[in-house]
């Protein structure tokens, strides 16, 4: 979601502690994970608003492709069957794929991450982000549309 | 529709969102156009590839710094309210002192209110605002209507005539400070106040009396001797003595007359008078004149009064008027709540041969406005 690792856990950190702070508000209206789930995002969103203005006009891409190493680099999800090569593919192409994502607005990112990474359901973002189902759908099909043109532009052939 | 159209399509097609009917078309279009089955394609694949993403395991210090964040939360949290409210060494103090607080500011804004609160005709109680000896000084009746001899701020007190301070005079007898000898003030009296005079005086001081004109019409008078209508041309700051009397048919009852050298000085000490006309001269010192007036103006409405009259002398109010004799003591008792009503006595069977009794209260701030 912020396109880094540290800074993805400073806002975990942050998440966790709002959430002990805040845990009066929880009305259990939705799943304790949900609303942990907006937090963390609202969390993300701060994060790269203070992110954006520290860092001026330095792009969210560029930001990604300094730090794109370091988001896949505790990635356990590799093969050990795979060759060496395999695995620099492998790897290259996360990169891109993070790379896209972290380009994507962020109301379409967000939903992205939800529903494709975090595979939580359309209520459950519904809830988390405090948006109408309808709204979520529509931000999510128009970022898969984005991710798949930006995808082929960097790498081509997906197949 | 054309295939960039139906492109935007394709992820909602995916997930099985359109209507069945335009699905059913895209399916045909998917099966005989190629740029659309390639794109069909990349979506799915790109959709793979996110799902396939490898995950991101969290560092291995992340849990701990994050429960240590959370335990230091807690702690300060606790420590807030620890420390107003577990330690009793601390909570016992706090706690008393806010009692204290609260007492104070509720008893003062109720002081502040006060006047506001008798001009709205709110209940009070019947404790006066401030405590007066029974021996402390208060000024005597105002009884002059018209010619009120005016306050004037060089008032200082000529030795030779001044009385010798009260030994029991307490802070307000102060403002009270002496009374101004003045063979004028006579003058500046109505008629039937020098004639009730006169016959006061008659039978307690014939040195008075000598000093007393005639009367020049048979009105009936105000219930005041000599030495009260004496006391009441003057300001209030210039009156002393605090003792009451009660005199009827011009004998003393109670109470004696205090005067010196026949030179019409006297202590003005009395403050209620009955006279065979069943008519009271009553004085009142309150904190707020013109409160004090409307509220009393209110209530003599409330007993029927009649004739009643309203006259301001600069920081005095005057009101006569005629009450019912059963409503007398309800007057007296009102008199006593709205501020200090000067020492007097009314017998209980005062005024029950005639149908009306005369009343005339007079107003008079009970603090020293002198600079």
């Amino acid at each position: 979601m912020t396109g880094d690792y540290d800074e993805a856990c400073d806002c975990v950190q942050e998440a966790f502690l709002s959430a002990y702070r805040g845990i009066g508000k929880f009305r259990r209206e939705a799943r304790f994970s949900t609303w942990l789930y907006g937090i963390v995002v609202n969390q993300a969103k701060n994060r790269l608003r203070q992110v954006k203005s520290r860092r001026g006009h330095e792009s969210l891409t560029d930001m990604r492709s300094r730090h794109g190493e370091a988001l896949c680099g505790d990635c356990s999800a590799a093969p050990l069957t795979e060759s060496l090569a395999d695995q620099w593919e492998r790897k290259e192409l996360e990169a891109k794929v993070q790379t896209c994502i972290v380009g994507l607005e962020h109301d379409f990112r967000e939903v992205l991450v939800l529903k494709d990474i975090q595979d939580l359901s359309y209520e459950e973002i519904r809830d988390a982000l405090h948006i109408p189902v309808g709204t979520v759908k529509s931000r999510l099909f128009r970022a898969r549309l984005a991710l798949k043109d930006c995808l082929v532009k960097v790498w081509g052939d997906l197949k | 529709m054309t295939c960039e159209d139906r492109a935007k399509k394709l992820p909602a097609y995916l997930e099985g969102e359109l209507p069945p009917q335009e699905s059913e078309e895209f399916k045909a279009h998917l099966a005989s156009c190629e740029t659309c089955r390639e794109t069909l394609e990349d979506l799915k694949a790109a959709d793979r590839l996110v799902r396939n993403l490898g995950e991101v395991s969290p560092p291995p210090w992340l849990k701990q710094q994050i429960m240590t964040g959370v335990r230091e939360a807690h702690a300060e949290r606790e420590r807030f309210w620890r420390k107003f409210f577990f330690p009793l060494h601390i909570k016992i103090p706090v706690q008393a002192f806010a009692v204290i607080v609260v007492s104070v500011l509720a008893f003062y804004i109720y002081h502040q209110d006060e006047p506001r609160m008798r001009m709205q005709g709110m209940p009070l109680p019947s404790t006066p605002v401030f405590e007066v000896k029974k021996e402390q000084a208060l000024p005597p009746p105002q009884t002059s209507r018209s010619k009120m001899a005016p306050p004037s701020s060089d008032m200082a007190p000529d030795e030779s005539l001044v009385p010798a301070p009260q030994p029991d005079r307490t802070e307000y007898g102060d403002v009270y400070t002496s009374l101004a000898p003045s063979e004028k003030v006579e003058d500046t009296m109505p008629t039937e106040l020098k004639r009730d005079a006169r016959e006061a005086s008659g039978e307690t001081e014939p040195a008075l009396a000598e000093k007393s004109q005639v009367p020049q019409n048979g009105e009936t008078a105000w219930p005041i001797t000599m030495k009260e209508k004496r006391a009441a041309s003057s300001s209030p700051q210039m009156i002393t003595g605090a003792s009451s009397r009660v005199c009827e048919q011009g004998v003393c009852t109670a109470g004696e007359l205090e005067g010196r050298d026949g030179e019409g000085f006297s202590t003005a000490k009395d403050t209620v008078v009955k006279d065979t006309q069943s008519s009271l001269a009553l004085l009142l010192a309150v904190k707020d004149v013109a409160s004090a007036g409307v509220e009393l103006d209110k209530y003599l409405a409330t007993v029927n009064a009649r004739h009643t009259e309203i006259t301001v002398h600069g920081k005095q109010q005057a009101f006569a008027t005629e009450v019912r004799p059963h409503f007398v003591a309800s007057v007296l008792e009102k008199l006593n709540q709205i501020g200090i009503l000067a020492d007097h006595h009314v017998p209980p069977e005062f005024g029950k041969e005639a149908q009306w009794v005369k009343m005339k209260i007079t107003i008079m701030p009970a603090v020293n406005q002198n600079p």
